[in-house]
């Protein structure tokens, strides 16, 4: 017979998932846990109104649990709340090998299954190559300024590794200027499936780069105001834990085999995720250093909005007109270093 | 015990009986895993950090970090 310690705290079944804090522990039965997920989610949309009535909305959908568990449940919302407001799916194919072509198939069954429609951007189509070759064409371009320059080679390294960063900066210049670009002129939101631990890796990752003003960026609601040539981003699940998404998705049947991209283990990112990941207590950890986001947000985004307004630092891209806090915006001035060479 | 590790997409045998919680910190001290980085499976049913675990148990150690 099972302990009374490993039942569920709502009802008698066995606990699958027990969320510990200082004060107390709650545990959930597969039904509970489902259900306060989908809570959680809705009360996150309903407070900071991510979805209202009569828009047209896309999800940047990636094949992953956290893309495939939104676009369920922002779905849901919608036909829940009797809505009339519209919700399509984009992936971005980068072209990357053994990864994304599988991702890819199980984003088209999850919306064969939903009847959700799906369009697919490439960056072959849009940038002229795939992700692999932009970056061998970025990394010769490395060793033709080193040639030219081999007194300073060591400086020329230091500026163009600072530069190009590792593939997921490039990949996620591209990745984000491509899903703007797609959807900006036919949807009036997109929904992205970023967690709280993605939330908390940005937060930190800013930090540590002296990045305050893309601190003011985040939240439930990206950005600092709504800006003409920006589709607005906005997050339902910021405030779900990723391990609460990916046992939801494992409970719902929405994870699909692990794939990883092959150069997700680069990313600055991924370090910090796992030195947070390693902490005793990094749940409670994670949901403090949200909540003090949160917390702090609203200052942080009205200081940034009379910055920018003062200062008219968002400009429009001489290449693609969309808005840029540079002349160039970075997407362009990748396509073009990769088009010079 | 037989676990598979899905991020490492290998199976090992080990002898362990005991806490969930204890296997992943064992497991640890092989490969990088935490008991927040991953969901425990016993049996095909997902179970809570203080699971007891027997040497007889299939365990699969499920990848909660996003593969890209």
């Amino acid at each position: 017979m099972r302990a009374e310690n490993m039942n569920c705290s709502f009802c008698k079944d066995r606990s699958i998932y027990n969320n510990e804090t200082k004060y107390k522990t709650v545990k959930y039965c597969k039904n509970h846990f489902i259900k306060n997920f989908e809570k959680k989610v809705d009360n996150t949309i309903k407070k900071n109104s991510l979805i209202k009535n009569n828009e047209k909305i896309v999800c940047a959908t990636s094949g992953g649990k956290d893309s495939l568990t939104v676009l369920y449940l922002s779905k849901k919302y919608i036909e829940e709340n009797k809505l009339n407001s519209s919700i399509e799916a984009i992936v971005i194919d980068e072209g990357i090998p053994g990864y994304r072509d599988k991702t890819i198939e199980d984003v088209k069954k999850f919306c064969k299954k939903y009847e959700i429609k799906l369009k697919i951007a490439s960056f072959k189509k849009a940038y002229g190559k795939e992700l692999e070759e932009i970056l061998a064409k970025r990394k010769k371009n490395l060793s033709k300024l080193n040639k030219n320059n081999e007194k300073n080679y060591k400086e020329n390294s230091e500026n163009y590794n600072k530069k190009q960063g590792s593939p997921c900066t490039t990949c996620g210049i591209l990745r984000r200027d491509l899903l703007n670009k797609s959807c900006v002129e036919k949807y009036d939101k997109m929904i992205t499936g970023h967690n709280m631990d993605d939330e908390v890796q940005t937060a930190l990752m800013n930090i540590f780069f002296g990045k305050t003003d893309l601190i003011a960026r985040m939240g439930p609601v990206t950005g600092i105001s709504e800006v003409q040539g920006f589709v607005q981003r906005v997050k339902p699940l910021h405030m779900c834990a990723e391990k609460e998404v990916t046992i939801y998705a494992f409970l719902k049947g929405f994870r699909n085999e692990f794939t990883e991209c092959p150069n997700a283990k680069l990313s600055f990112r991924a370090f910090i995720r796992d030195e947070i990941n390693s902490l005793g207590n990094s749940r409670e950890i994670k949901q403090n250093i949200n909540r003090s986001i949160l917390e702090i947000l609203p200052k942080l985004k009205k200081t940034s909005k009379e910055k920018s307004t003062s200062k008219q630092i968002l400009k429009k891209c001489i290449s693609c007109s969309s808005p840029s806090a540079l002349e160039q915006c970075k997407s362009c001035t990748i396509a073009e270093e990769i088009r010079a060479l | 015990m037989k676990i598979y590790i899905e991020s490492q997409n290998q199976t090992l045998e080990i002898k362990f009986k005991g806490k969930a919680s204890d296997l992943i910190k064992k497991l640890n001290e092989k490969i990088k895993i935490t008991l927040e980085s991953c969901l425990i499976v016993k049996n095909n049913e997902l179970v809570t950090d203080d699971e007891q675990l027997k040497d007889e148990d299939e365990i699969k150690i499920l990848s909660v970090v996003s593969g890209g």
